[in-house]
């Protein structure tokens, strides 16, 4: 392979990903852009690329709803089933173990 | 390593607690499950007669149970053949890749990382026909307005799309993994030997990946099988069904009309569709034996 043709060979291999990121991130970035949207600009036929950034819907998000309690909720069902799943199939799992390790010398 | 030797009942105290609560809320629920699905169950009646196999029959009659069966295997089909392949390509290229391949990578894998409910709302919202961004695109490359989740013949297209977007990276880092876990000498073989890059990708990437691409696949597949939530988010099974999956009829059969009978007799339909898929898959690959010969 020459110099060259690998290099543009890698120069395509950057555009490919590049264009997969840009593909996998844009619903993300552009929910985002919207998140920082006034209710008359997120609604528009023709998206606005530039628009005035408001932080109503992050005021909105984290004071005026129940966001801490939502948080508290999430955290307390992940943390709570963690903790429960470990410690019980940790149980199961030694058992398990206690078996094999034990067959060759009862046996 | 024996320092915790356990006396003869230990390991039975030990494993005890999990096996109740998986007693209790995993295998009691499945044959509740089975059990209701011999009976005229609804909620709202006091009596709930045996009704022997008339579910099952209504089940196997109902023109809906198989348009969601159709609807059901299109959809797991396109959206796991998608994934794999989108997903290989990209996994082959991401593995070629030498500086920022670790950038790329965490970035593609944001989708995986979201809630199916909020893809499904982010989509929603981008495929709205008056106020959505994919419209916006559309028409500036010519197209008319295109309204995506209200047309019987777009809405399941839009739904697979969604489910790719979320899922090819799920299937591209499993296989990159499996790629970077190959040793390089079959490949140093293969070029001495003189092998094209076709033969080489052929005859020593795809089988010496065999094992995790089946792996990658059942996991897909099962998912793919199970999916309601996204389709709860953005099409409510609609425009006239066409977007109504097994789960989907499950959950509307079952909790909207309030026949809980009729539709614990569809899951079970659905739970013995899943199990079949899944021993056909491991019969074929034998996932822990590592050494190969499946």
């Amino acid at each position: 392979m020459s110099e060259s043709k690998s290099k543009s060979f890698t120069l395509l291999l950057y555009l490919i990903v590049i264009i997969a990121t840009i593909v996998f991130i844009f619903p993300i970035a552009w929910m985002f852009l919207t998140s920082l949207k006034s209710q008359n600009d997120a609604f528009t036929a023709i998206p606005k690329w530039i628009f005035t950034v408001t932080y109503d819907n992050y005021q909105t998000v984290l004071f005026e709803r129940d966001f801490q309690k939502y948080l508290w909720n999430s955290l307390y069902v992940s943390v709570f089933s963690t903790v429960l799943a470990v410690i019980l199939g940790s149980g199961i799992a030694t058992r398990s173990q206690g078996i094999t390790s034990r067959e060759p010398k009862t046996s | 390593m024996n320092k915790f030797k356990l006396s003869r009942s230990g390991p039975y105290l030990v494993m005890a607690p999990g096996m109740i609560l998986l007693l209790l809320f995993a295998i009691y629920p499945t044959i509740f499950l089975f059990k209701i699905s011999f009976q005229e169950y609804s909620p709202i009646s006091i009596e709930k007669p045996f009704v022997g196999l008339s579910n099952y029959i209504q089940v196997f009659q109902d023109q809906s149970f198989w348009n969601s069966l159709k609807i059901t295997i299109i959809f797991v089909l396109s959206t796991v053949s998608l994934e794999f392949f989108i997903g290989l390509f990209l996994s082959i290229v991401l593995h070629q890749l030498g500086k920022g391949q670790k950038i790329f990578q965490s970035l593609i894998l944001l989708p995986i990382a979201m809630a199916p409910t909020i893809v499904g709302l982010m989509f929603r919202f981008m495929m709205n026909d008056q106020y959505g961004v994919f419209n916006y695109f559309a028409e500036s490359l010519g197209f008319s307005r295109i309204s995506w989740l209200s047309d019987p013949q777009l809405a399941l297209p839009a739904l697979i799309l969604t489910d790719v977007w979320q899922w090819t990276p799920f299937m591209m880092i499993i296989l990159l993994a499996g790629l970077k876990g190959i040793p390089s000498d079959p490949y140093e073989a293969a070029k001495i030997d003189g092998a094209t890059a076709s033969q080489t990708f052929f005859y020593v990437t795809i089988p010496l990946l065999s094992k995790i691409i089946y792996i990658a696949l059942l996991l897909r597949t099962i998912d793919a099988f199970r999916i309601y939530d996204t389709i709860y988010m953005m099409t409510k099974g609609g425009p006239i069904n066409v977007t109504s999956t097994l789960s989907w009829i499950v959950y509307d059969k079952g909790f909207k009309f309030l026949d809980f009978g009729y539709g614990a007799a569809l899951s079970v339909v659905m739970l013995i569709l899943v199990v079949t898929l899944l021993m056909l898959f491991l019969r074929k690959v034998d996932l822990f034996n590592v050494e190969g010969k499946s």
